[in-house]
């Protein structure tokens, strides 16, 4: 109770003076909310995970495997790549990560090394199995979708929750998200209107990208019109005389194909094919394209300048 | 033929002539229709509806033709000389192998042909020479190196083709070992999986007019020495020693044939994939329906699996269109129904 | 065992063979067989089971490679002779028949492989030499019915007719007579006979039944450890091969000028 020392001046004017015991009292007040910022994080937080799991953590955690490229990327991404310790066999940007111990693939996850580094956290997709092994054995697993586009920046929020890094997630998300509007602007003020036809391919045989896909959604964005329609699902495969009927103006296919494409029967009467406007990606930039993560507008770029260069 | 008629009579006794039973003649005409019933019907069958397809046939444009013609028609002919290769391997084989379930891959053809296309999509993966040498031999070569590369292990490791038995033990173990090399280079590299399963599936998704006329001159080349040889097969039906009393070089016999079926399967595996069932189903229809001697069972067994795997990629067109699926899939389910209506059949047959 | 001194008949030695010995891995199924079969004549094996006699015809016929001795034909080693060439001299008769889908027509057509070759292309010789089989074995009736659908004893008389249809001066058959009822069987020797006597062709058949192999004209007896003798009926019958062969003791007796096979079980109680 704050002590108020009132002094009635004989001129009627009231004055207010805090007394050494308020200042302390205030003091105290702003050490119990700063040890109350420290309480917090020393108690812990709970997220939950894309698989609807709620994963608690004691502390931001500091030593971080991934399971998947994307993951690795938003947390380098972040800022934080001094605490990955492991890294799955393809996560190969940025450079450093390189170094690091792989700890296999999508499927075939090493757990034997995983649990000898003693990770805070094994992050990993949806559908990896690996994560009611890690529960059993005690490692704290986390699962997260990226399968669109707008669930890369759900992914950077959360994980910069995790990581204790909200400011730096949301300054990515803001980067990103405007590295993609102008790609997107400058693509679309550049067609004047016209939506070239586009038929993308993903590797092998007539396994197209759909519009529901990622690949899909960023040929919309740049404003391509997908010869695919939406109800055939993301990844269809399609019987080639669709393309060929639909005559798309520029496609995209595997370096492999493209000498190939021409020789598929019916292809050759394609625009595309006759006049070659044929796209194709070397496995880097390849990369960028189909891991939805924060290279999404590299990625981007790179089909805007296809487009640009085979459909002025 | 004439002086053959007059001495029979002059003995007073009935005509020794294969019996060329009414029922092969049925079988034949039967095959025959319904191949050009579905020949029609492919053109009819893509992702289009059968109205405008309808519509295309009668007031043809540039590019309907180029659908009909350039892709329709080659995929659904070809698709017929794939399942007619098919059911002639099928047919050879199991009566080299006197089992009448034999199917044409048990000399392992199926498994070196996934090693060729797996070692060819790696390569091709991995450096530029790769790549070209990739485009010079394609897919479709790979598969038919690798399964040819398969039937020589399989005969090596039998030591020639004296043995049956050796021979069919020989097929399995190279489809095992070849498959586990196959597996363990698609671990080093599951990228190439995608484009695996295509090919590990079936389709007749690219036939091209090249394609088809290659699996047409294919089965001209086999089927000719095949009905040659046919009557060795009958003898073999007696027994394997009882046909080498009779006089027939039973390793030459078997050599001819086996080579037969090898060239056979690995051409067809080369343009359409790993397509089951079909080699296993024509021959053994044909069987259960008209009984017949190897002449005509080698003539009939093809024309039944052209039908099949026609049929199969008609199905496959149609289904989810204008997506598709894999024929292989379509005839492993044909298949699947076959073999358990048999099973039925024979519990209910007691 | 010592085997009787093969008696050399007066008729040339169509088939023979020396010092063979077959084994199946390391079991010995005989040692040291000495043979010859005459033209003209019938010659019956017989000996218990495992005693080898189906071993001997397949080797016999070149199915089986000896592990030593040696086999002539017409006076040249068997190795020698051209496939086709043998074939049409040497015919075989195996003891099972596979099942098999052809029609009889088409399976007695198979026994003139050896002449008209893969093209089938069946000349009047051939045709009448089919007929001739069939009737001589009464299937004609059913020639162009599928030999799943005939009896077992119809079957053996087709297969049979392929045998005869070969027109092989050698015919080497491993009970001929398996399937067939009484009548048949003794058709079957009747043929038999005929083949051998009239046409001069040289016989050898493996039968099991005494009695019938009792009414050939040479014995070949197998015992559990290779030929105990070999020689006319008389000869078995006086060195009581047959007794020798079986390691007990068989009674033959001779009635009606045939010799049958008396079984030893007693006579049933007709009372009871």
């Amino acid at each position: 109770m704050f002590e108020r020392s009132c002094v009635i001046v004989a001129d009627g004017a009231p004055s207010l003076r805090l007394e050494g015991g308020a200042a302390a009292l205030a003091l105290a007040l702003s050490v119990a909310l700063f040890l109350g910022a420290f309480a917090a994080q020393a108690t812990g937080f709970t997220v939950r995970d894309d698989l609807d799991r709620p994963v608690a953590f004691a502390q931001y955690p500091q030593r971080i495997v991934t399971l998947l490229p994307s993951l690795t990327e938003t947390i380098c991404a972040l800022g934080a790549c001094g605490r990955l310790v492991a890294t799955d066999r393809y996560s190969d940007w940025p450079p450093q990560v390189r170094a690091l111990p792989k700890a296999g693939g999508i499927d075939d996850a090493e757990i034997e090394l995983i649990v000898s580094l003693k990770p805070d956290l094994v992050l990993l997709s949806r559908s990896q199995r690996i994560t009611g092994r890690l529960h059993e054995l005690g490692v704290s697993s986390f699962a997260l979708n990226t399968d669109s586009y707008p669930e890369i920046s759900h992914t950077v929020t959360v994980i910069g929750e995790i990581l204790g890094l909200p400011d730096r997630a949301k300054h990515l998300n803001q980067s990103i998200g405007d590295a993609v509007q102008a790609i997107s602007a400058r693509s679309i003020a550049r067609l004047h209107g016209n939506a070239p036809a586009v038929y993308f391919e993903v590797e092998g045989p007539p396994y197209a990208a759909g519009p529901s896909s990622f690949i899909g959604e960023l040929l919309t964005l740049l404003g391509a019109h997908n010869i695919v329609t939406a109800d055939l699902g993301p990844f269809p495969l399609l019987n080639p005389e669709y393309v060929v009927r639909h005559d798309p103006d520029v496609i995209f296919v595997s370096p492999a194909e493209v000498a190939r494409v021409a020789d598929r029967p019916g292809w050759d009467r394609i625009r595309a094919v006759r006049e070659q406007r044929v796209c194709s990606f070397i496995p880097a930039v390849r990369d960028t394209i189909v891991r939805p993560g924060p290279r999404v507008a590299e990625g981007m770029q790179a089909i805007a300048d296809c487009l640009a260069r085979e459909y002025p | 033929m004439s002086t053959l008629r007059h001495a029979v009579a002059d003995l007073g006794a009935e005509r020794f002539e294969y019996a060329a039973s009414r029922r092969f003649a049925t079988w034949l005409a039967c095959c025959i229709g319904v191949t050009v019933l579905l020949t029609a019907l492919s053109l009819l069958v893509g992702t289009t509806s059968l109205e405008d397809s309808l519509k295309w046939l009668l007031s043809p444009d540039a590019q309907s033709s180029v659908v009909l013609w350039q892709i329709r028609l080659p995929r659904t002919v070809g698709a017929w000389f794939a399942g007619a290769l098919l059911g002639l391997a099928g047919a050879v084989a199991q009566g080299v192998f006197r089992n009448p379930l034999a199917d044409p891959y048990l000399l392992g053809t199926a498994s070196g042909a996934a090693l060729g296309v797996t070692v060819c999509l790696m390569a091709a993966d991995a450096s530029i020479g790769g790549l070209a040498l990739m485009g010079q031999i394609g897919v479709t070569g790979a598969a038919c190196i690798g399964a040819c590369a398969a039937t020589l292990l399989t005969v090596t490791l039998s030591r020639g083709v004296l043995q049956t038995a050796s021979l069919l033990l020989s097929g399995i173990v190279t489809a095992f070992l070849l498959s586990a090399v196959t597996s363990l280079l698609l671990l080093t590299k599951p990228e190439i999986w995608r484009e695996m399963q295509t090919f590990l599936l079936g389709s007749t998704s690219f036939i091209s007019w090249s394609s088809a006329t290659l699996l047409g001159i294919v089965l001209c080349i086999c089927i000719v020495p095949a009905v040659l040889l046919s009557r060795g097969l009958d003898a073999l039906t007696l027994g394997e020693d009882t046909a080498q009393s009779l006089g027939l070089s039973l390793p030459w016999l078997r050599l001819g044939l086996l080579g037969m079926v090898a060239l056979a399967t690995s051409t067809s595996v080369g343009q359409v994939g790993i397509v089951g069932f079909v080699g296993l189903v024509a021959p053994h229809l044909v069987r259960e329906t008209i009984s017949v001697n190897h002449r005509q069972l080698l003539i009939a067994a093809p024309l039944g699996g052209g039908a099949l795997l026609q049929a199969a990629d008609l199905v496959s067109r149609w289904i989810i269109r204008p997506a598709e699926l894999p024929v292989g899939a379509v005839t492993a389910c044909v298949g699947g129904a076959y073999l358990v209506f048999l099973l039925w059949r024979r519990s209910r047959d007691g | 065992m010592a085997e009787a001194r093969p008696q050399f008949a007066p008729l040339p030695s169509v088939l023979s063979c020396r010092d063979l010995s077959v084994a199946y891995g390391s079991r010995i199924v005989f040692e040291d067989v000495s043979l010859e079969i005459c033209a003209g004549q019938w010659t019956a094996v017989v000996g218990p089971n495992g005693s080898g006699k189906s071993t001997l015809l397949r080797t016999l016929a070149g199915l089986t490679a000896p592990k030593t001795g040696t086999i002539h034909l017409q006076g040249l080693r068997l190795s020698a002779w051209p496939r086709r060439e043998r074939a049409r001299n040497l015919a075989w008769l195996a003891q099972t028949a596979a099942p098999t889908e052809l029609t009889a027509a088409e399976v007695v057509a198979l026994g003139r492989f050896a002449h008209s070759g893969w093209l089938a292309h069946r000349k009047a010789q051939d045709d009448a030499s089919m007929h001739r089989a069939m009737r001589a074995t009464g299937s004609l009736a059913w020639a162009q019915r599928r030999l799943s659908t005939l009896s077992g004893g119809e079957r053996q008389r087709v297969h049979l007719a392929r045998v005869l249809a070969v027109e092989a001066p050698v015919l080497l058959l491993d009970e001929p007579t398996t399937h067939l009822d009484p009548p048949h069987q003794e058709d079957v020797a009747r043929l038999l006979r005929e083949q051998a006597h009239r046409c001069g062709v040289s016989v050898v058949s493996a039968i099991h039944d005494l009695s019938l192999a009792l009414t050939a004209d040479r014995l070949i007896v197998l015992g559990r450890r290779g030929v105990v003798g070999h020689g006319t009926i008389r000869d078995a019958l006086a060195g009581d091969w047959l007794s020798a062969a079986f390691c007990t003791r068989v009674d033959i007796v001779e009635h009606g000028g045939v010799h049958l096979w008396k079984p030893a079980l007693a006579a049933p109680d007709l009372e009871r």
